[in-house]
């Protein structure tokens, strides 16, 4: 397993005040990584920071990345999905239409089981479909990182559980290293090969997913978030 | 009942009292004419008369405007979003040009541009260029800021920065700013070519419905009334509702 990207004594805030202390950052390829903690603890702002969105928010660190890693993001929201395109557009926001690029992006379009909404408008969707076709958009962009801040955060149980699986499925598929944030323990250790478990600035801690420790993982996550 | 219905009951009481009236023979012939007149002088202007160029006239000046007007208004609302002194400018320049009557711009844009259809044109310019330019700018500025983040993620251009997403996404705004500017350009227009009517220049509506006033031609002046009555509800109730249909409401976006 090699490292994607690589942060050392990161810290980032708001207005000189850190969220996030000297945190040692490491992305492996391929790998997903769960970030965990309490609501305002600094997940999304350290999720949004890795994708450049935030890079004024940072006080000090540095940063060595292999190459020029592609990054896509997946969003929370159902709404980031463009209304007035239909799905393939979507998906293929920025992208020239080659012969090439409509079959790929038909192709994970099939991949997440929704190639037969290809030409609908995106108001006809569930949310969790809605949330697919993001993750489509972003797998178009052949990401090295994928990035997904609680995307399953506004499904019921069974589309997240559908989600989820999907999701596996296309990690495994195309090796991906993905930071996924979301507040749901379980789901993070359902999801993730690592968790990364932020409490207040300065303190955080790294947990190895194994089949071994999966079981016993949420009690030692939950008292460890009460302390 | 059916909105229409209601509507076309209304008309029809409101016509059979205008009949009334005319039998009760109050007024002279000459200046109330009965329904029946009105409506066979409309049929008249519109077969041998020249209704039908008047009318297109109007639409094609009327077109012009409003396209060179949206045009810039777009062009506009992108530069005032561009922080600094050009920004300030345009804002003043709304707040001291909106509130401003194309009509009473009429004798400087004479003066400046002569007399004819160009003026017109420009008085529309000016009837829609403000009130859309506010809207789409307010369209851009309450754009959710997760599609500015997404472009930023994404990578993606300039271009489709502003096609693919910018200007969709403030459509609603745009359509709005343009049923205003609409309601504006088409009274300014009419009372444009009247002035020109005047004058004996320039065609379109306005001039027809001067030429008729000129000749006494009470029936024919009505009949031209009841197109620029008909023109407005068309605009209104389904041009705008064709385009909302083909858009926003087709995308389920709404306002």
């Amino acid at each position: 397993m090699k490292v994607l990207m690589q942060w050392s004594s990161l810290s980032i805030g708001y207005d000189k005040k850190p969220l996030v202390e000297n945190l040692d950052l490491i992305i492996r390829s391929p790998e997903i990584l769960c970030v965990v903690g309490e609501t305002g603890i600094g997940k999304s702002t350290l999720l949004r920071f890795i994708a450049g969105l935030q890079e004024k928010e940072r006080l000090s660190g540095t940063v060595t990345e292999v190459n020029q890693i592609r990054k896509a993001m997946v969003f929370q929201e159902t709404d980031q999905i463009f209304p007035w395109k239909r799905v393939l557009s979507n998906v293929m926001i920025g992208m020239s239409k080659t012969t090439e690029n409509l079959s790929q992006a038909k192709a994970i379009l099939r991949e997440l089981g929704i190639e037969d909404k290809k030409d609908a408008y995106p108001y006809t969707l569930s949310g969790g479909q809605k949330q697919r076709v993001a993750i489509a958009r972003a797998l178009m962009r052949k990401p090295d990182l994928l990035l997904m801040d609680e995307p399953f955060g506004s499904l019921d149980v069974q589309n997240r559980k559908k989600n989820q699986e999907i999701l596996r499925q296309l990690f495994w598929h195309h090796e991906l290293s993905v930071v996924f944030v979301t507040h749901d323990l379980q789901e993070a250790i359902d999801l993730g090969d690592r968790i990364l478990l932020l409490k207040n600035p300065g303190h955080h801690q790294y947990y190895e997913v194994t089949d071994k420790n999966r079981q016993l993982l949420l009690p030692q996550l939950l008292s460890e978030m009460r302390i | 009942m059916n909105r229409w219905l209601k509507h076309i009951l209304v008309i029809i009481s409101f016509m059979m009292l205008w009949q009334l009236v005319f039998w009760w023979g109050i007024y002279p012939t000459a200046s109330f004419p009965s329904v029946f007149h009105i409506f066979r002088a409309l049929w008249m202007e519109f077969t041998q008369g020249d209704l039908s160029r008047q009318l297109l006239i109007t639409l094609w000046t009327i077109t012009k405007g409003v396209g060179v007007g949206a045009l810039l208004a777009v062009i506009l609302a992108f530069v005032w979003r561009k922080k600094g002194i050009v920004g300030d400018m345009i804002a003043t320049m709304v707040s001291v040009a909106h509130p401003l009557p194309g009509i009473a711009l009429l004798p400087l844009l004479i003066l400046w541009f002569g007399i004819g259809e160009r003026v017109i044109v420009v008085m529309i310019v000016h009837a829609v260029v403000w009130p859309m330019l506010i809207n789409i700018k307010a369209g851009l500025d309450n754009m959710p800021v997760i599609y500015h983040q997404i472009a930023d993620v994404f990578s993606l251009s300039s271009k489709t920065r502003i096609f693919e997403i910018a200007l969709p996404s403030s459509l609603p705004f745009m359509l709005s700013g343009l049923k205003t500017g609409w309601a504006r350009a088409w009274r300014a227009m009419i009372a444009g070519e009247m002035v020109f009517g005047v004058i004996g220049q320039s065609g379109g509506l306005g001039t027809y419905l001067f030429q008729k006033r000129v000749f006494m031609d009470t029936p024919g002046l009505l009949a031209g009334l009841l197109v620029i009555i008909a023109m407005g509800i068309f605009v209104e109730e389904f041009f705008f509702s064709f385009l909302e249909n083909s858009t926003i409401k087709r995308w389920g976006m709404g306002q």
